[in-house]
């Protein structure tokens, strides 16, 4: 099983966002997704692949 | 709910998670379904195709992400089933809910280092239990009042 973990992602859509978790099994938030003016911001989330 | 950081990204990105089949876990908040899922604690929630009686269900409200337990079920002529559910604290209220509101099902927490199962059938045995402690109580307490004396 792998996963990788991110602290930070900033994305321009939400779509960006999902890419970030093609192929995962599992997603773990350990925070939340945050909006900035003009991104968003996804903060201390970790997918795990099957 | 236990709620769930309520923002909007946030609610479109875990139903689009599990609607392509992901697991998910986030930390729960809110005290309504004390004492199997406690504020603060992390729930891991699974897509699922068909929701049951005693399921702990998570479903999306105009106030975020809810999960609360399914304690009936009406299955309409013909219709989509309409999901009733209630939060396990004593203040809690029952909510109608559609089947395109429920997003998965609750499967487990994660308590003190530990992952809880509540999928399973002993997790709706213990929750069957307690509610029938409970009301067990509440009609002593009712007998109690009718014959005048208390417990002490």
């Amino acid at each position: 099983m792998a996963s990788s973990f991110v602290p930070f992602y900033i994305a321009s859509a939400l779509n960006d966002v999902l890419a970030f978790f093609e192929h995962a099994s599992e997603v773990v938030f350990r925070g939340e997704l945050r909006f900035a003016p003009g991104e968003r911001v996804l903060e201390f989330a970790q997918k795990v692949l099957a | 709910m236990n709620s769930v950081p309520g923002s909007r990204p946030f609610v479109d990105v875990v139903t689009e998670l599990l609607s392509r089949g992901c697991r998910v876990r986030f930390r729960a908040e809110g005290a309504s379904m004390r004492p199997t899922i406690r504020g603060g604690e992390t729930i891991t929630i699974e897509p699922v195709s068909e929701i049951k009686m005693g399921d702990i269900a998570l479903y999306r409200a105009d106030r975020g992400l809810i999960a609360h337990r399914v304690v009936g079920i009406r299955n309409g002529n013909g219709k989509a089933p309409v999901f009733l559910t209630r939060g396990e604290a004593a203040s809690s209220t029952e909510e109608a809910v559609e089947e395109q509101q429920v997003l998965g099902k609750v499967v487990a927490v994660e308590r003190n280092g530990q992952s809880i199962d509540l999928g399973g059938r002993w997790a709706k045995l213990r929750y069957r239990a307690r509610s029938f402690a409970r009301s067990a109580g509440r009609w002593g307490a009712r007998l109690s009042g009718v014959h005048g004396a208390g417990w002490r």
